[in-house]
């Protein structure tokens, strides 16, 4: 009887792996074993080289310029996707402003829902220097304008703040569900005790929302790793290589420069960053799986 | 215990979905444009064993070409719809995928094996890439046979798809870029056309004092600068360097003339001839300055200028000779350009017919009406007439094959394609000011690693 039920049981998650095998792992371990070749599209022979990818990962510039923009793509991401989505999810779900809540929601959430393509072809029209909407309302309220988007100092984080504008309301809307599911008593039993609005937000929704919080911080990090679509759509990793970052030179390196040995090694590179800071990221975090 | 377990669970499966999404939109875009393709293909596959009404085995043929737009669409699909009127044996499919998708598309075919069996191709590198790894059919005998064919058209053509010992696929239309300037506002300012730079310096100057911009100039995407170095290179090189430089098996690009003609672009950006912000202004929005006389000159595609004449008035616009450079001593009024191709596989089962309907479509007929109907510039000899063009266009053209020292193949097709990346992502740095030497150098690197894989026998 119980052996019927475990084939059973097997039976069932037999195809989900096989599946997940199939799409997952052994391009995994492909890709890490055509990183030791160097090889083009056209061709069909490829050559092997050994480590020699690998270790050019290390000599090129790119690929530090690169960890620096995903870095601080993570550290924006981090602050408005999980800081302050969950300020903005604390304040929408406060009284004062429950009766309203639907209405920022989903203002804060229909973003998330345009398509990357659009929005950075959007935001490009935003940030342009001779017709875009921004500069006259920087210069208006008499903070510098700058060449957003063709400025080597500037491109990175024109392209970081997009994705801010466009994802901070979908996280916040995550919070305001975890929110949702602190019990009241908690609340009133600091208010007795004589709590104000910043205390309970410090003492009580953070300590009670941290899964939700690691969550978005793992996803967002991780995101922020392998972004692509906005920095492709809007400077391709321009000015120069300003900012490039590993997926847009991955890409780079693939379809346009044709290397595609190369390109394997940045995606070797890519899945040991992102697979070591999930990691430690739900190592720290202290989820306990039984 | 277990609510920690599920949101563990929640956080994987959102990870995953994160991944997916991602991944989703990347997918997106470059299939975006093939989504009408895919049904295409999707017929095609049902259709491979299709039967004629008279039961003879039908010839499939997939064609891939590079013109979704629009206005250029129902031309394609013409094209292929009379050639199976005349021959109902025959299938043509056709495909049709953007500008950026295409070299990603073809890339990905020609690493799964698959390529369609008419399909398009940019010139130079881009073509070479497919003869040296035996992708394409050998077009010569068929060429040798067919001496009416080969008249019809110009040699110049002909030269770009020999390549490797063998022609490598069949032109099929061209595109120049072209100086173009508004009389109006030339007459305005009471300046001439320049003919050296250092005219051209002194002409900017003046324009700018009546307040408008000189050259309208918008490098994003960054082909707009890279048509300028092809411009300005052979000035300074020498065609026949720019083109033996080009080779991946022996291209150096250790030319003095490379510096200095990057370091005359940036003296024009330096001396105000062109508008601020360069870098972010896309090239359509550099047109629009143009169209709206907010610009006196632009430097882009001359099949624009019958939209140009539209905007301007006929009376009002204008063409240049591209200005040169004072002392230079290389080839100096080369005009940038190229054209497109079509190449046939080699894993194709019908070669005659592929080829036939090559012959088809590059026929003296069906390219006047490319030109009537897209505005693109067909390669057939006399095509390009009053009747056909803008009768600018037909000026320049004639320019360009009567008097020019020829066209030089776009930077951004011609070399191999790591040194061709390596300038595309200088270009940009090259308006911002960057060291001319030190593009080069960083050209010369790349080109010594390509030089050596080459005689490696890769």
């Amino acid at each position: 009887m119980i052996k019927g039920r475990k084939r059973t049981i097997v039976l069932f998650l037999l195809p989900a792996f096989l599946f997940i095998a199939l799409f997952v792992y052994v391009p995994i371990i492909l890709n890490f074993y055509y990183s030791m070749f160097r090889w083009s599209a056209f061709s069909a022979d490829k050559v092997f080289i050994g480590m020699d990818n690998i270790t050019r990962l290390f000599q090129d510039p790119t690929i530090g310029i690169c960890i620096k923009n995903n870095l601080i793509y993570a550290v924006f991401s981090v602050a408005f996707q999980v800081g302050l989505a969950l300020v903005l999810a604390a304040v929408l779900e406060d009284k004062l402003f429950r009766g309203s809540q639907p209405f920022f929601r989903t203002v804060y959430f229909l973003p998330s829902l345009i398509s990357v393509t659009v929005v950075g072809l959007l935001w490009q029209m935003i940030y342009s220097p001779i017709f875009g909407l921004l500069n006259p309302i920087l210069r208006m309220m008499g903070l510098p304008a700058s060449d957003w988007l063709g400025s080597q100092t500037w491109a990175i984080f024109a392209v970081t703040m997009v994705s801010q504008w466009q994802y901070t309301g979908y996280t916040m809307v995550l919070f305001i569900v975890a929110l949702q599911k602190i019990p009241e008593d908690l609340y009133e039993a600091a208010t007795i005790d004589g709590a104000g609005r910043i205390q309970k937000f410090f003492y009580i929704t953070i300590p009670q929302a941290k899964e939700m919080i690691i969550v978005n911080m793992v996803i967002t990090v991780i995101g922020s790793f392998k972004v692509f679509d906005e920095v492709y759509v809007m400077t391709s990793g321009g000015p120069g290589v300003a900012s490039q970052v590993l997926g847009s030179y991955l890409y780079r390196a693939a379809f346009s420069s044709d290397e595609m040995g190369y390109a394997a090694a940045i995606a070797t590179l890519l899945f040991v960053i992102t697979f070591v800071l999930s990691l430690i990221q739900i190592k720290a975090s202290n989820i306990e799986t039984e | 215990m277990k609510k920690k377990m599920a949101l563990l669970a929640a956080a994987v499966m959102g990870m995953s979905l994160l991944a997916g999404c991602s991944g989703g939109e990347t997918a997106e875009q470059t299939t975006a444009s093939e989504a009408a393709a895919a049904g295409d293909t999707a017929a095609a596959e049902g259709e491979t064993q299709a039967q004629s009404a008279d039961g003879e085995e039908k010839i499939v043929l997939n064609w891939l070409h590079r013109y979704p737009e629009e206005r250029y669409v129902d031309y394609f699909q013409g094209l292929a719809d009379s050639y199976m009127a005349e021959h109902p044996n025959v299938q043509i499919n056709i495909e049709v995928v953007g500008d950026i998708a295409m070299k990603d598309k073809l890339k990905v075919m020609a690493g799964g094996g698959e390529m369609p069996d008419i399909f398009y191709s940019w010139p130079g590198e881009f073509a070479g890439q497919f003869a040296r790894n035996g992708l394409v059919l050998d077009l010569t005998p068929y060429i040798e046979a067919d001496p009416e064919w080969k008249d019809s058209i110009s040699d110049v053509f002909w030269d770009y798809v020999e390549m490797y010992d063998m022609h490598v696929g069949v032109p099929f239309r061209y595109s120049l870029s072209v100086m173009e300037y508004n009389k109006k506002i030339f007459e305005e300012c009471g300046v001439e056309v320049p003919e050296t730079f250092s005219e051209l310096k002194e002409v900017c100057a003046v324009l700018k004092e009546h307040g408008y911009i000189p050259i309208a100039f918008g490098d994003n995407p960054n082909w707009p600068t890279a048509h300028y170095l092809t411009q300005m290179f052979p000035q300074f090189v020498g065609q026949d360097v720019y083109e033996a430089d080009c080779n991946a098996a022996t291209g150096t690009w250790t030319d003095p003339g490379y510096v200095e003609a990057i370091e005359t672009l940036q003296d024009l950006v330096n001396s105000g001839c062109f508008n601020d912000n360069i870098n972010s202004l896309s090239y359509d929005q550099a047109t629009l300055l143009f169209y709206e006389e907010k610009a006196a000159m632009l430097y882009g595609g001359s099949m624009a200028m019958e939209t140009a004449a539209d905007e301007l008035g006929d009376e009002n616009l204008g063409w240049m000779k591209f200005p040169v450079a004072d002392g230079a001593d290389g080839t100096l009024n080369t005009v940038c350009g190229g054209c497109d191709l079509f190449l046939v596989s080699s894993a194709t089962e019908h070669p005659d017919e592929a080829v036939d309907f090559l012959k088809f479509i590059t026929n003296k007929e069906n390219q006047m009406e490319l030109a009537k109907q897209t505005g693109l510039q067909p390669i057939a000899k006399d095509t390009i007439t009053e009747e056909t063009a803008h009768k600018l266009i037909v000026e320049f053209n004639d320019y360009t094959f009567d008097e020019s020292d020829g066209i030089t193949t776009w930077l951004d097709t011609a070399p191999e394609s790591r040194i061709k990346d390596k300038f595309l992502e200088n270009l940009m740095l090259i308006i911002d000011g960057k060291d001319a030497g030190e593009v080069m150098k960083e050209i010369q690197e790349v080109a010594a690693t390509v030089r050596a894989e080459f005689a490696e026998g890769n």
